[in-house]
């Protein structure tokens, strides 16, 4: 046994979010932990990384007993992490990120071909791909991905963390983390694997140990478990089956024509886009990440107003304006990137929960804003979504990730207008949340709103649109209706590949 | 260590009791080391600054300028626009007042200290929102137009007292001044007492600016502008407009700070009345302090203000040379400087990382 950790508890205040946790790990295994969003998963591995400190509990590296007070500590005990938001320098070269702060120098300078070497090596010994010349600015984000994974290889790690490492990869990119963690494991590596995904678990993990509540449920075998029972574990109950009735489109609520935009290398982002969107219907957006869907999605929602072409929302032609003049015509939002656009993370959930109808009558009058019905709708939504938190004056960086994406998701699709543009709306949301999430999508479609989805969840594309169009090289190529298509398809169309091959 | 210090930069009122600390150390080694004896040394900074009846009134006397500079740092910072403008527009506020209030001496004493008070206001709001625009307009550093914009006013108001409103009878002639107000004054609270009828506007200023910032959505468009710029503008708050009234209060405050500084202390405008106490500066450390918590820039002006009036105090009584109160402070804003630019390299990082996705 590489690692125990034993009897944490680590509480917030009054929330308990390690609750007597123990957990072990076998070297060279893959140990998968799953739960509920505020389960305590990313608070014990925080833990380990010496990020924060125990109020009680032991841990042992290697059957020695351990404490950190930093993750400078973690790393001289070979404990490394790969974590969601990168820390990476970038303007600075692939090579320069990796062996920061542990560099090959000659007479005092910085030998470029002695650390070139160190990071080929790696790279080749564990199938990492990177060209160590590349600035990390121009690296895909998982390229970026696998810089942090050699930093931790390259400080020589035995123990890699990996918090919800798929979160924001694409497909291809998730196939590819997941083939790498199985190399580590078995160039004898022992990696942690948090993740919502339970294929993801099925695919690459050794064991799964289960958190709810803080606590610990149980551990099982990989072989003796399957999705069904994980998930049962995790949520308390078994899924349950969607039911999306047909419906009749209604008038229009979003019509995107001809929609071009060049880069700063003339390059078209966006080339000849147009769509629409119904009202009683979801319509899909499938495509690799970065062939334009992002900018689109700024085109459409006014963060970016230097385009080509036309966007009508609700028959109120809206182009090149700006957000809150498309708001007020009747869309909603759910930002791909929940803390750059999607939340201020000091303020308070109520203050975020408000963002778009200070304005409003209902929330305010004469410029005074009524603070008691804000905390009310705060409330009302923290209770619908069932929203993990201490009430609505906690400050939104307190609550766990799948909480936060949980507060941004729950005000656009309540926000009470016609159409909602939704971007990974259940990123990092738990299973049990993400089929609220889907009903209530669904629910908002029945009741005669629109939603345009962008997910690089195939599935989630698959189950919820009644349309879905493919999106490559920022030109949407193909249009399908519910059911005409599969993922095998689909992944195939989504890589620029051609419809009858 | 590093945990530690994370811990403290995280939690802001620790981190200014520590700076405080720090400060007061610092001053009582200086004290130690040129033979003074600290412990009195820093007992006597404290009495003389806090502790007798006689200390409070003058640290409130000296707090109220600062907490007026204070107060408009912190709207500004806090709604995430970096304008050095205070002084500038305090000065602006001061020469205004010094000119309107004399030739209001037909009118009642209250009203005509109402009417300078608006005046003084809306002068320095202007003040404010012609570097506000400057720096919209030519995309230039806010920082740096205000900065520069200190220095005009430094200059304009030295000129008009110099040249056009120079006070001709005054006893003393190298005294470079305007006329002497007479009437039309903010008296004193309690006759024995310097404190002035200003601490009251001060007082009233900081609840009404609390209420403005935290109950209206014109607050809330600035709060969250100021706590991330990209969230505000993905919620379809104008940012534009939103950083021209902001400016426009905060100058309005800075300008009314000259203004009783005016017709509280000095009855005239005295050249670099405003530059030399160097009250804007204090104030952006009481608003730093406080993490542009607007409550909070009343505490920590009132705090700055006892230390300068406490190390004056232990200079006379105990000839202690006042450097030392100024390396106090120089310590304290110091660390509260570092912090504040340790945040915002830390801001700005986040900022590029999230770009790279
Ligand atoms: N700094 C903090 N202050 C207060 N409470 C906190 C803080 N950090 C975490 N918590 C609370 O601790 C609990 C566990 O959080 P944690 O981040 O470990 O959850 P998680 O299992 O990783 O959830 P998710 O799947 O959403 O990422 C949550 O209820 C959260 O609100
Ligand atoms: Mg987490």
């Amino acid at each position: 046994m590489i690692l125990e950790m034993k009897n944490i508890v680590k509480t917030y205040g009054k929330v308990v979010a390690n609750d007597n946790v123990s957990i072990d790990l076998n070297e060279g295994e893959i140990l998968a932990i799953v739960g509920e969003n505020g389960a305590g998963k990313s608070t014990i591995m925080k833990i380990l990384y010496g990020l924060e400190k125990p109020d009680s509990g032991e841990i042992f590296v290697k059957g020695k007993k351990v404490s950190f007070n930093s993750p400078l500590d973690a790393m001289k005990l070979n404990i490394g992490m790969v974590q969601q938001h990168f820390m990476l320098f970038g303007p600075m070269s692939v090579t320069e990120n990796i062996v920061y702060n542990n560099e090959v120098s000659r007479r005092g300078f910085f030998d470029w071909k002695g650390n070139r070497e160190k990071v080929r090596e790696l790279s080749g010994k564990y199938g990492l791909n990177v060209d160590p010349d590349a600035l990390i600015n121009d690296c895909s984000v998982g390229t970026q991905q696998r810089v942090e994974i050699l930093k931790t290889l390259y400080q020589n790690a035995d123990i890699i963390i990996f918090d919800e490492p798929s979160a924001v990869l694409t497909p291809g990119e998730v196939d590819e983390l997941l083939s790498t963690m199985k190399n580590l494991a078995k160039a004898g590596k022992s990696l942690i694997l948090i993740t919502h995904k339970l294929n993801e678990v099925m695919e690459v993990a050794d064991r799964v140990t289960v958190m709810r509540s803080g606590k610990v449920i149980g551990t099982v075998n990989k072989k003796d478990t399957s999705t069904d029972e994980l998930s049962y574990m995790m949520i308390g109950r078994h899924t349950s089956q969607l039911n999306i009735p047909d419906m009749k489109t209604g008038k229009r609520l979003l019509e995107v024509e001809h929609l071009s935009m060049g880069s700063a290398l003339g390059k078209k982002v966006l080339n000849d886009v147009s769509l629409h969107v119904d009202a009683g219907e979801i319509v899909g957006i499938a495509g690799v990440s970065g062939n334009g869907q992002s900018e689109m999605i700024r085109c459409i929602t006014g963060l970016e107003k230097q385009y080509e072409g036309k966007v009508l929302v609700c028959d109120q032609d809206v182009s090149n304006q700006g957000v809150s003049i498309i708001r007020k015509a009747g869309m909603s939002h759910i930002p791909e990137d929940r803390y750059l656009w999607g939340s201020a993370r000091e303020a308070s959930l109520s203050d975020n929960f408000l963002m778009g109808e200070e304005d409003s009558d209902a929330f305010s009058s004469h410029g005074i804003l009524k603070q008691k019905t804000i905390d009310r709708h705060a409330d009302r939504l923290i209770d619908e979504y069932a929203i993990k938190t201490d009430g609505c004056r906690q400050k939104m960086k307190e609550l766990s990730g799948g909480n936060a994406q949980k507060v941004i998701t729950a005000r656009e699709i309540e926000r009470d207008c016609p159409l909602t543009i939704a971007c990974e709306p259940t990123r990092g949301i738990d299973i049990g949340a993400m089929e609220f999430v889907h009903e209530r999508l669904v629910n908002k479609r029945d009741n005669g709103g629109g939603v345009l989805l962008v997910s690089s969840e195939l599935s989630e594309i698959l189950k919820l649109s009644d349309r879905i169009y493919v999106m490559y090289e920022g030109h949407l190529n193909y249009e399908f209706r519910h059911g005409e298509v599969d993922d095998r398809k689909l992944g195939r169309l989504m890589l620029g590949g051609k419809a009858d091959e | 260590m590093n945990k530690i210090m994370n811990k403290i930069g995280n939690s802001n009122i620790l981190f200014s009791l520590m700076a405080i600390l720090a400060g007061l150390l610092v001053g009582g080694v200086i004290m130690a080391i040129t033979g003074q004896n600290p412990v009195e040394g820093i007992l006597g900074l404290l009495k003389g600054g806090y502790l007798t009846s006689y200390a409070i009134a003058s640290t409130l006397t000296r707090a109220t300028p600062i907490i007026f500079a204070g107060l408009s740092a912190a709207l500004a910072w806090g709604s995430g626009y970096s304008s050095m403008g205070a002084q500038g527009q305090m000065i602006i506020g001061a020469i205004t007042a010094a000119i309107v209030a004399p030739r209001l001496g037909f009118l009642p004493p209250f009203l005509a200290v109402i009417i300078t008070l608006i005046f003084s206001m809306t002068a320095g709001a202007l003040y404010s929102l012609i570097s506000a625009h400057i720096s919209a307009k030519y995309d230039a550093y806010l920082l740096i137009v205000t900065l520069m914009f200190n220095y005009l006013a430094d200059y304009l108001a030295s000129y008009l007292t110099n040249y056009v409103f120079l006070d001709p009878v005054a006893l003393d002639k190298l005294a470079i001044q305007t006329i002497k107000i007479e009437g039309s004054i903010l008296p004193r609270i309690f006759p024995r007492y310097t404190t002035h009828y200003g601490f009251l506007i001060a007082l009233i200023a900081v609840a009404a600016t609390a209420f403005i910032i935290n109950k209206t959505s014109f607050g809330y468009k600035a709060r969250m502008g100021g706590l991330n710029a990209g969230f505000a503008e993905y919620g379809g708050i104008d940012s534009r407009k939103t950083m021209y009234k902001v400016l426009l209060l905060s100058g309005a405050l800075a300008g009314l700070g000259g203004a009783c500084e005016v017709l509280g202390t000095k009855f005239r405008y005295v050249d670099k009345m405003i530059t030399s106490p160097g009250y804007s500066w204090s104030g952006i450390t009481a608003s730093l302090m406080s993490n542009y918590n607007i409550i909070g820039v009343l505490f920590s002006s009132i705090f700055l203000s006892g230390i300068a009036i406490g190390g004056s105090t232990i200079e006379l009584s105990m000839n202690i040379p006042s450097e030392i109160t100024q390396i106090i402070q120089g310590v304290i804003t110091m660390l509260v400087t570092a912090k504040f630019v340790i945040r915002w390299h830390r801001k700005e990082n986040g900022r590029k990382e999230a770009e790279t996705k």
